[in-house]
């Protein structure tokens, strides 16, 4: 009986450690990656529009050392070849606008705060 | 085990449960849709009602700590209720109901040492942490306190 528990008890853990995972960044899709050896980042990190994608801003900040996490309600419009003017607010709704270059896996080749 | 503890087990594996679903629905909100959470809601058709909930919910800004910390707290509570309603009647509960909450405040600590990927925050670990050592102080007082209700 102890035993079943004790089992159980496991399973338990492994089920809120699984949870935890769902609280992580989707960002090993395989099918994404394998694009990326296929399509410009201008193809690949923006949309139709040449609006950049929330998870290429992410991705480049993230790879100059932003804590994207603290930026909700991303945005952002076409700022030419491979690069974007990324858009972001934080939590106390203040909006940050980003200049961004992407590389070939959407990380920055450079990002600077934008001043308009 | 008596209809009372019965009962009483049942509380908490409801509170468990609720908990759980708070702390989901803040993430489902309020967090990126990047998180592999929005997959798990895709797969299960409901993304296009998440989506519509948060978009009524665009002109609410919530504090931070809500956003970011609560659910961490949420979820380390629910596994310590679970725990707690599952080895009702077990005075070595704590044992089993400490792991979770160290698994994720030592999730943090390694991140701030460098030794996993991940950003550290103080309140994510402070959030972790927390239930634990709220509920089992709560308890461990009340039972000192009332000795013939131990278990």
């Amino acid at each position: 009986m102890k035993k079943t528990k004790f089992v159980i008890t496991l399973a338990t853990i492994a089920f809120f450690v699984f949870l935890a995972m769902g609280s992580s960044e989707n960002e090993n899709n395989s099918e994404d990656s394998s694009k990326t050896s296929t399509l410009s980042p201008n193809q690949y990190c923006k949309d139709a529009q040449g609006r950049p994608r929330e998870s290429a801003c992410r991705t480049a900040l993230r790879s100059k050392g932003y804590n994207v996490d603290k930026y909700v309600k991303w945005g952002g419009a076409d700022n030419g070849e491979n690069a974007a003017v990324c858009t972001a607010t934080d939590a106390n709704g203040t909006l940050y606008a980003f200049e961004v270059v992407f590389g070939k896996s959407c990380e920055a080749v450079s990002v600077k705060i934008a001043d308009y | 085990m008596d209809k009372a503890k019965t009962t009483q087990a049942l509380k908490l594996y409801a509170m468990s449960v609720l908990s759980l679903i708070c702390g989901g629905c803040i993430y489902l909100l309020f967090r990126s849709e990047t998180l592999l959470m929005f997959k798990w809601a895709e797969a299960l058709q409901l993304k296009t009602s998440i989506l519509q909930i948060r978009q009524q919910l665009t002109p609410f800004q919530a504090p931070e700590i809500f956003i970011y910390a609560l659910p961490d707290g949420l979820w380390s509570l629910s596994y310590i209720l679970f725990i707690e309603a599952f080895w009702y009647g077990e005075k070595k509960s704590w044992i089993f109901a400490s792991v979770v909450p160290a698994i994720g405040f030592l999730s943090e600590l390694f991140q701030l040492l460098g030794l996993i990927q991940g950003t550290f925050d103080i309140w994510d670990a402070i959030f972790y942490i927390a239930p634990f050592i709220i509920f089992y102080g709560v308890k461990f007082y009340y039972l000192r306190e009332k000795p013939n209700e131990k278990n």
